[in-house]
C-alpha cells in the first residue's frame, strides 16, 4: 500500500513537470526571428494540424457578409507573435504576404497599422516602437501567456495597473479597436470613435476565445458578393463564435486574412507595416529551405 | 532712357520683389524629426508619464 501511495506521489510530481517540459518544448524565441518553416505535410483540406499549431480556415455567410475566419489554438504564448517590415524602425511597408513568408508564418492577419499615424503606445515582440497612447482610441495587450487585456480609451490608469503587473509582460500590445467583446459580451460601439464603424465596411478582429484559442477574422466588403459589416454587427459575430475578448484593427483595404501561401479573404493591394501571425513550433528540419 | 528699358527693368524689379517675399515666408512642412521630439516632449509630461520610468 505504502508502494502505491509512494508511486501515485511520484506521478503527481511528474506529470505536471512533464506537461510544463511539453510546453516549454514548444516555445519559440520572442523577438523578431521567425518561425519555423511550416512541413507541407500539415496542410490539410481545411486547414493545418501538426504537434504545435492547429488552424481550422471557414467562410460564413452572413446578413450578406463573408467572414473569413481562421480558428487557431496553439501549444504555447509564444506561437502568437507579429512581424513587421521594418522591425529596426518601424517605418516602412510591404504587402501581408511578402511580410508573412519573410516570417514563415502559416496564418497571418493585418494589425494595426501603426506607422499611418504618430500615435499609440507600440509594443511588438517586446520592442517599444512609440510611447503615446490615446485617450481616442481603445488598446489591446497581449501577454506573456497569450491572454488578452484591454483598455478602454487607453484609460491611464488601467493600462499602469496592467503594466505594474509582475507575473506577466507585454510583448505585443495594439492601438486601434474599438473593443468588440470583453467578458464574453458583445461591446456596444461608441456613438464617438476615431474610425467610423457605423458604415458597411471590410472589418478585421482578432478574438481570444479560451487559453491558448484564438479567432481571426476578416469581414470581406467593396464588392458584389459582401457588403462589408458595421462595427456593432462585427461585435456581434465574434461573440457568437464564442470570444471572450475580441478587437477590431485596421479594416477598408488593410484588412487582409493570409493563410498558408495565399490570401483567405478578399485580395487588396495596400501595403502596411505589421501583421500578426501564427508560427509552428515544430522544427521540421526545412529551416532555411524556404525560397 | 527710353520708356521700353523703363518698363522692362520695373518687370524685372517686381518679379524679384515676389520671389523674394516668397522665399522670406517659412515653409509650413515640419520635418519628421521635428514631430517626432515633439511628441517625445509632449508624452513624458503627461498622464502616461510611467511609461517613460525606466
Amino acid at each position: 500500500m505504502r508502494k502505491l501511495i509512494a508511486i501515485l506521489l511520484l506521478m503527481t510530481m511528474l506529470i505536471p513537470a512533464a506537461l510544463a517540459d511539453e510546453a516549454a518544448d514548444f516555445a519559440l524565441p520572442m523577438d523578431h526571428s521567425a518561425g519555423h518553416v511550416a512541413d507541407p505535410a500539415g496542410y490539410t483540406e481545411s486547414g493545418y494540424e501538426d504537434e504545435s499549431l492547429s488552424i481550422t480556415m471557414e467562410r460564413i455567410q452572413e446578413d450578406g457578409v463573408t467572414y473569413n475566419v481562421a480558428r487557431v489554438k496553439i501549444a504555447h504564448a509564444s506561437q502568437l507573435r507579429t512581424g513587421l517590415e521594418d522591425p529596426e524602425k518601424g517605418k516602412k511597408s510591404n504587402y501581408v504576404h511578402n511580410i508573412a513568408a519573410r516570417y514563415n508564418a502559416v496564418l497571418a492577419l493585418s494589425g494595426d497599422f501603426f506607422v499611418k499615424n504618430k500615435v499609440g503606445y507600440v509594443v511588438r515582440q517586446g520592442q517599444v516602437y512609440r510611447k503615446k497612447p490615446t485617450e481616442a482610441r481603445d488598446m489591446l495587450l497581449i501577454d506573456s501567456n497569450g491572454d488578452f487585456h484591454v483598455v478602454y480609451r487607453s484609460n491611464a490608469e488601467d493600462l499602469q495597473a496592467l503594466l505594474s503587473r509582475t507575473d506577466v509582460t507585454f510583448p505585443n500590445i495594439f492601438n486601434f479597436g474599438p473593443v468588440l467583446v470583453d467578458k464574453g459580451e458583445a461591446v456596444a460601439i461608441p456613438e464617438k470613435y476615431e474610425f467610423n464603424l457605423k458604415r458597411y465596411e471590410p472589418r478585421c478582429a482578432i478574438g481570444q476565445v479560451g487559453p491558448l484559442e484564438y479567432l481571426l477574422v476578416v469581414a470581406d466588403g467593396r464588392s458584389d458578393t459582401s457588403t462589408g459589416a458595421k462595427g456593432e454587427q462585427l461585435a456581434s459575430f465574434m461573440a457568437s463564435q464564442g470570444c471572450i475578448t475580441a478587437y477590431n484593427l485596421d479594416g477598408g483595404d488593410t484588412a487582409l486574412l493570409w493563410f498558408g501561401g495565399d490570401y483567405y479573404s478578399r485580395k487588396t493591394k495596400r501595403a502596411q507595416s505589421d501583421i500578426i501571425y501564427f508560427a509552428t513550433a515544430v522544427d521540421a528540419g526545412l529551416d532555411g529551405t524556404e525560397e | 532712357m527710353s520708356q521700353k528699358i523703363r518698363n522692362i527693368l520695373l518687370t524685372i524689379l517686381s518679379a524679384a520683389l515676389l520671389i523674394g517675399f516668397a522665399a522670406a515666408i517659412p515653409s509650413p512642412v515640419i520635418s519628421d524629426e521635428a514631430l517626432d521630439a515633439y511628441w517625445a516632449e509632449a508624452a513624458e509630461d503627461d498622464e502616461y508619464a510611467f511609461l517613460f520610468d525606466d
